[in-house]
C-alpha cells in the first residue's frame, strides 16, 4: 500500500459502489417500512388506509434516494496542509475543514455490498462540539486505509501536501490480544443473556399486533377462532421450554452475526477490534481517549470463566455522544494485560474496598413492601385473589436482587485509580482513572440527611457512575481527595 | 526540571466542607417567587381555557377541588422559593467552584476549572426586571454533570465568568 497510488490533494469523490449502497438502502427501508403491510396483504385484508402508505413511503424513499445520489455527485474531499476538507451540500455549498489533529478517530464498517466491491464505510469522530462525525457511504479499501494512515501519522509528523510520495508514515502495527475461535464464539454466544432475547421476541410480536390493529385487521377475532385449550402442567412447561430454547438460538444468531471472527487487537497507542458476519465493522480506541472500563459477566459466563470487557471512550466533546468497545469471551488473564496497558501494573485484590450502607436494601425493601400490600389489599378488596400469589413473588424477587446488589456493591481505590464493584446474579466492576473526572456531585435525600449519609456521582465523559449509599464523612472525604487528584495533575484527560 | 512530589497526608487535602458559600444576590429571593407566581397563573389560565370549552369544569366539585389544589400547590411552591434561597449558595477556591442547593434533596457539585469547557451567561425576561443573570458551566461530563450559578448581578456574572475563563486558560498553560 504506497500513498503515491492516491492523490489528495486535488479533491476526491466517493466510489461510485455508493450509488448502489444508497439505492440498497433506500430498497431496505421501504421493505422495513412496508414488512407489516405486506403481511396484511398476504394474511388477506387489505384496505384503501394500506394503500395510502404503501405509495407514501415508495414516494418519501424515491425522494430521498434522489437527493442522497445528487448528493453523492456534489460532495469531494481533499487534504490540504494537515487538513481534511470536506465540500458538501446540493443547494446551500458547504466547506468543512477538519485539522488532523482534532480528528478523534477514524472507523471502518464493511457490509456484504461492501465486501463484495471492496470498498469500505468510513466514519470520522472529531472532537468538535457541534456535528461530531462525518461518514463517507463508500470509499476504495485501500484508498480508505492509505487516508487513515496519513490522518494519523499527520497527528504526529507535518506531512507536505505535494511531496506526497516522499514520505512514508509508519503503518500501525497490531499485536493481537485476543482472538474468537468458533468454540468461544458459540460459548458467548450460548451464555447470552437469554432473557433479553425473549424480550425482544416478545416486543416484535407485539410490534406485529400493533400493526396489524393500525391497519384494521382485528387479530382478537381471528384468536377467538383457536380452540380454547386447557392449561395443563405439561403444556405450559413445555411452552416455556420452547420459549427458553427460540430465546437461547436468537442470541446465539445475534451474537454469532456480531462476534463472528473477532479479533481484539493492540497497536502502539490503542486498541482495535474487528468482527462481523456478514457486516464486518472495525472500531479503534486510543488509550487516552477511554475514561473507563468496566467488565461485567452472568451466571452461565461465570461457569465457564468468560467476561464482557468494555472500554468507553468519550466522542463529540459536549454532545455527550458515548462511544464504547465490548468485546465478548474475555478471561482474567485479557482483562488484567489491559488493565496493566492503560493503567500500569495494578493488583485489585490489594484495594481495600468499602461496602455501602445497609439502609440502601433497607429503605428500598421497607418502601416496595408496603407498595405492594397495599396493591395486594386493593386486590383482596376487589376480590382478585389469584394476583396475590404473582405479586408476592414479584415483590420477593426485587427484594432478593436489591439484597444481593447491596452485598456486592463496594468501592475502593488506590492512589489514581478508583475501582467499584457491583452487580445482581452476574459481577460487574468498573475502573476509573480518577483524572478522567469531570465534575462531582454529593447529594442527600431527606432520609439519608437524616442518618448521615449520601450518594457521590462521579460525572467523566463516558458517562455517569455513582456510589450509593455511603457514610457522608467517607463520602466527603473521597470527594476532596478525587477533586484533590484531579486538579493535582496535569495529563490531559482526552 | 522542577519536579516536585511532594507527600501528601489526607489531613492535608483541602475540605469541601470547610468552605464557606457564598449567598446569591437577595433579588433573586423575588425571582424565584416571581417564577412560581408566573408558572402557575399560566396554569390557573389554562384551566379557564379548557373550561371555556367544557363547561362541566365551572361547576360545583370539580372547581372546589381545582381551586383548593391550586392555592395549595401554590402556596407550597411559593414557600420553597422563599426558603429555596437559603439553602442556595456557590463558592470559588484556587481550583474548582462550588454550588450548592436543595432544602430537602440537597446536592453540592464541584467541577475542577480545568474540566470546564465553556461559559455562558443567562438572562432570562425575570432577571433582566431585577438586574439579575445566571452563569453556566459545562463540562464533558454530560448535562447533569453541568453547573448553573443564578442569581447574580450581571457585573457580578461577568466578573465571575472572566475570572473562571481565565483559570481555564491558566491551566490549560501550565
Amino acid at each position: 500500500m504506497k500513498k503515491s497510488d492516491f492523490d489528495f490533494s486535488t479533491p476526491n469523490r466517493q466510489s461510485y459502489v455508493a450509488i448502489i449502497l444508497i439505492l440498497f438502502k433506500t430498497i431496505n427501508v421501504v421493505v422495513r417500512q412496508l414488512l407489516p403491510i405486506l403481511f396484511v396483504i398476504l394474511v388477506g385484508g387489505s384496505g384503501k388506509k394500506g394503500d395510502y402508505i404503501l405509495w407514501l413511503v415508495i414516494i418519501i424513499a424515491i425522494l430521498t434516494m434522489l437527493y442522497s445520489i445528487v448528493n453523492f455527485f456534489r460532495t469531494y474531499f481533499m487534504i490540504i496542509n494537515d487538513e481534511l476538507i470536506l465540500h458538501t451540500g446540493i443547494f446551500q455549498r458547504k466547506k468543512t475543514s477538519i485539522p488532523f489533529a482534532r480528528i478523534q478517530s477514524i472507523n471502518f464498517e464493511q457490509n456484504i455490498i461492501h465486501q463484495l466491491f471492496s470498498v469500505l464505510k468510513l466514519k470520522i469522530d472529531t472532537a468538535g462540539s457541534e456535528k461530531s462525525e462525518f461518514e463517507f457511504h463508500a470509499i476504495e479499501a485501500d484508498k480508505a486505509h492509505a487516508l487513515r494512515d496519513i490522518i494519523l501519522s499527520g497527528k504526529t509528523a507535518t506531512f507536505p501536501p505535494l511531496d506526497a510520495d516522499i514520505v512514508t508514515p509508519p503503518v500501525p502495527e497490531y499485536t493481537p490480544i485476543l482472538c474468537l475461535s468458533e468454540k468461544d464464539l458459540i460459548k458467548a454466544g450460548l451464555t447470552e443473556n437469554h432473557i433479553k432475547s425473549g424480550g425482544l421476541i416478545f416486543l416484535f410480536v407485539f410490534w406485529i399486533y400493533q400493526n396489524l390493529q393500525e391497519i384494521g385487521v382485528d387479530v382478537d377475532e381471528y384468536s377467538e377462532n383457536i380452540p380454547e385449550w386447557e392449561a395443563g402442567v405439561g403444556k405450559i412447561v413445555s411452552l416455556i421450554f420452547f420459549l427458553v430454547c427460540i430465546s437461547v438460538v436468537i442470541s446465539l444468531v445475534r451474537s454469532v452475526i456480531k462476534n463472528y471472527d473477532l479479533r481484539f487487537l493492540r497497536s502502539s497507542h490503542g486498541f482495535k477490534v474487528v468482527s462481523g458476519l456478514f457486516t464486518k465493522r472495525e472500531v479503534s480506541a486510543f488509550d487516552h481517549k477511554i475514561q473507563h472500563i468496566t467488565w461485567s459477566d452472568n451466571l452461565l459466563k461465570r461457569l465457564i470463566g468468560f467476561k464482557d470487557l468494555s472500554l468507553y471512550q468519550a466522542t463529540g466533546t459536549g454532545t455527550g455522544a458515548v462511544q464504547n468497545i465490548t468485546i465478548p469471551g474475555c478471561n482474567e488473564g485479557h482483562i488484567q494485560g489491559v488493565v496493566t496497558t492503560l493503567f500500569g501494573p495494578t493488583d485489585f485484590d490489594g484495594f481495600a474496598m468499602r461496602g455501602i450502607d445497609k439502609r440502601y436494601f433497607i429503605r428500598f425493601s421497607v418502601i416496595l413492601c408496603i407498595i405492594m400490600v397495599l396493591v395486594m389489599a386493593a386486590n383482596w378488596y376487589f376480590d382478585q385473589m389469584q394476583n396475590i400469589p404473582l405479586i408476592a413473588l414479584v415483590c420477593g424477587y426485587l427484594v432478593l436482587s436489591r439484597y444481593i446488589s447491596y452485598r456486592k456493591k463496594a468501592f475502593g481505590h488506590n492512589d489514581h485509580l478508583m475501582y467499584i464493584r457491583g452487580g445482581v446474579y452476574g459481577d460487574k466492576a468498573e475502573v476509573l482513572p480518577m483524572y478522567k473526572i469531570q465534575a462531582l456531585q454529593i447529594h442527600q435525600s431527606p432520609y439519608q440527611t437524616k442518618n448521615l449519609l449520601c450518594s457521590l456521582t462521579l460525572f467523566t465523559a463516558s458517562g455517569r457512575i455513582k456510589i450509593p449509599y455511603i457514610d457522608v464523612a467517607t463520602g466527603n472525604r473521597l470527594a476532596d481527595l478525587l477533586i484533590y487528584k484531579v486538579e493535582t495533575d496535569k495529563r490531559k484527560w482526552i | 526540571m522542577n519536579f516536585q512530589n511532594n507527600q501528601i497526608t489526607t489531613t492535608d487535602i483541602p475540605q469541601a466542607e470547610d468552605v464557606i458559600y457564598e449567598k446569591l444576590d437577595p433579588a433573586y429571593r423575588k425571582v424565584s417567587i416571581w417564577g412560581t407566581s408566573i408558572l402557575f397563573s399560566i396554569f390557573f389560565i389554562i384551566y379557564f381555557g379548557i373550561g371555556w370549552v367544557k363547561q362541566e369544569l365551572f361547576e360545583f366539585p370539580y372547581i372546589m377541588i381545582a381551586m383548593i389544589l391550586w392555592s395549595v400547590l401554590t402556596g407550597l411552591f411559593i414557600l420553597l422559593a422563599i426558603k429555596g434561597y437559603d439553602f442556595e449558595g456557590f463558592a470559588l477556591r484556587e481550583k474548582d467552584v462550588l454550588y450548592k442547593s436543595g432544602i430537602f434533596f440537597r446536592s453540592t457539585i464541584i467541577i475542577p476549572f480545568s474540566r470546564v469547557q465553556h461559559c455562558e451567561i443567562e438572562q432570562g425576561p425575570i432577571d433582566r426586571m431585577f438586574g439579575l443573570a445566571e452563569l453556566s458551566l459545562y463540562t464533558a461530563g454530560g448535562s447533569s454533570s453541568d453547573l448553573s450559578i443564578p442569581g447574580l448581578t450581571l457585573d457580578k456574572a461577568n466578573a465571575l465568568k472572566i475570572f473562571i475563563t481565565n483559570r481555564v486558560a491558566a491551566d490549560e498553560e501550565e
